[in-house]
């Protein structure tokens, strides 16, 4: 069996035995009705005491041939609100790049947490689009209540 | 023709460098070290031996569990070896001293004669017999010879740690091998646990090499596919370090780990490896 596979039902199994309060992540099914490890959805909760708490974000996360060797692709919906994300919903954080600091030893896991971080701290030096970073530098009552409206768009239903 | 007069009462002065006799003594005591000496390695080399002949025997056939107190015992014996290389060492130390500090006596001093006798028996003062200089060195050893050097000669002592480690991994095969502490004799298991699951795959090593370079672990098939694909850097998070094919080795105590963990009768759930610190 292929690294990629085993290590992707080896993520599978530690995820359904323990993952962390609030997040979900399964792969999707494919067309066949067979399950696609490579493909994921997931759902990141915003911290508590921030403003972009009570809500779950999804995300999606693909997983190329060359896993875990080559990082995972992680998206959320385009036009998401953040700084650090693309208009395609591409998410720039630098453990998901593999010019910067990925490692084939970081976990799923360990991405969905560090996305989580990255929700309430983005980092303003590599923005991704115009409208958040802007206003994120300059203009930070426009910022928050723009987070807040996202917000309520994906609040956890369950 | 005084001296002579004298002789009835003659009595030998509290010092008498007898230096051919110190010599030969001397010769003697270094031949009998070298011998002692490689005696001793070629004992602490046939535990060793023994002592790796048994493990690798037994990690060759899986159906065998090791045996803890023969490991234990051969660990004991090799410390016991060393123990006696650096009583050996401080004698030789000892006997060195003994040497110099008689020589640098001596220079000043005529031979012991009849006419000379008088001059002896007036100074005396500085003066030291072999056996004195011995003994007073030897005192002194003992006095800075506390068991805190011994441990320094077992810490610098490769094959030490390597019986060490397998005695220790037989009994904790998840945890990491606690330093010889200089001063105390308390073991001390820092927090984190030793992961027996390969950093790329996330499943349990049947393979392990390590980089020589950065000491990681990885399972054999999985870090060549990762090399292959064009990747140099070390999988493990902020390891900073390039991995070549021709830097890894096999990791013997990770095989030993793998092996005691899985003959353990409960396997205790273990957790997701934490890498990122």
């Amino acid at each position: 069996m292929s690294l990629c596979k085993t290590r992707l039902q080896e993520e599978r199994k530690q995820w359904r035995k323990d993952h962390p309060f609030g997040f979900f992540a399964k792969p999707c099914k494919a067309p066949d009705g067979s399950l696609d490890l490579t493909q994921w959805t997931a759902g990141i909760p915003g911290k508590a005491g921030t403003l972009w708490e009570d809500a779950v974000y999804p995300i999606t996360i693909s997983f190329p041939e060359e896993y875990p060797s080559k990082p995972p692709k992680v998206k959320f919906p385009a036009n998401f609100y953040h700084p650090n994300v693309y208009p395609s919903g591409t998410i720039c954080l630098s453990i998901l790049n593999e010019e910067q600091d990925w490692r084939p030893a970081i976990t799923l896991k360990q991405i969905v947490l560090g996305i989580q971080e990255l929700l309430d701290t983005p980092n303003p030096d590599s923005p991704a689009q115009e409208p958040a970073w802007k206003a994120f530098s300059k203009d930070r009552t426009m910022y928050d209540k723009k987070v807040k409206e996202q917000a309520k768009r994906y609040v956890n239903a369950g | 023709m005084d001296s002579v007069s004298n002789i009835e009462n003659f009595v030998l002065p509290p010092n008498v460098p007898f230096q051919r006799v110190l010599t030969r003594d001397f010769e003697f005591a270094s031949s009998f070290e070298n011998k002692v000496d490689s005696d001793l390695q070629e004992l602490g080399k046939s535990i060793l031996d023994i002592t790796s002949e048994y493990v690798n025997y037994i990690l060759q056939n899986d159906h065998l569990k090791l045996d803890e107190e023969f490991i234990q015992r051969n660990l004991d014996s090799f410390e016991q070896v060393l123990r006696n290389r650096f009583a050996l060492m401080e004698f030789k130390d000892s006997l060195q001293h003994s040497k110099d500090s008689i020589r640098n006596n001596n220079m000043n001093v005529s031979e012991l004669t009849i006419e000379a006798l008088q001059e002896y028996q007036s100074s005396t003062e500085d003066l030291k017999n072999f056996d004195d200089v011995v003994i007073s060195h030897y005192e002194e050893r003992k006095l800075s010879q506390t068991s805190s050097e011994f441990k320094k000669f077992l810490k610098s002592d490769k094959n030490y740690a390597y019986i060490r480690s397998i005695s220790f991994i037989i009994k904790n095969p998840e945890d990491p091998i606690p330093e010889l502490e200089e001063d105390d004799d308390d073991v001390n298991i820092s927090g984190g646990k030793i992961s027996l699951k390969d950093p790329l795959s996330l499943n349990y090593f049947v393979d392990p090499v390590k980089s020589s370079v950065c000491n990681h672990t990885y399972e054999r098939a999985f870090i060549l596919t990762h090399l292959s694909s064009g990747h140099s850097e070390c999988p493990i998070n902020g390891c900073r370090n390039a991995v070549t094919r021709k830097n890894l080795i096999k990791d013997d105590m990770m095989c030993l780990r793998i092996q005691v963990f899985s003959k353990r009768k409960t396997k205790p759930e273990y957790e997701t490896a934490e890498r990122i610190e």
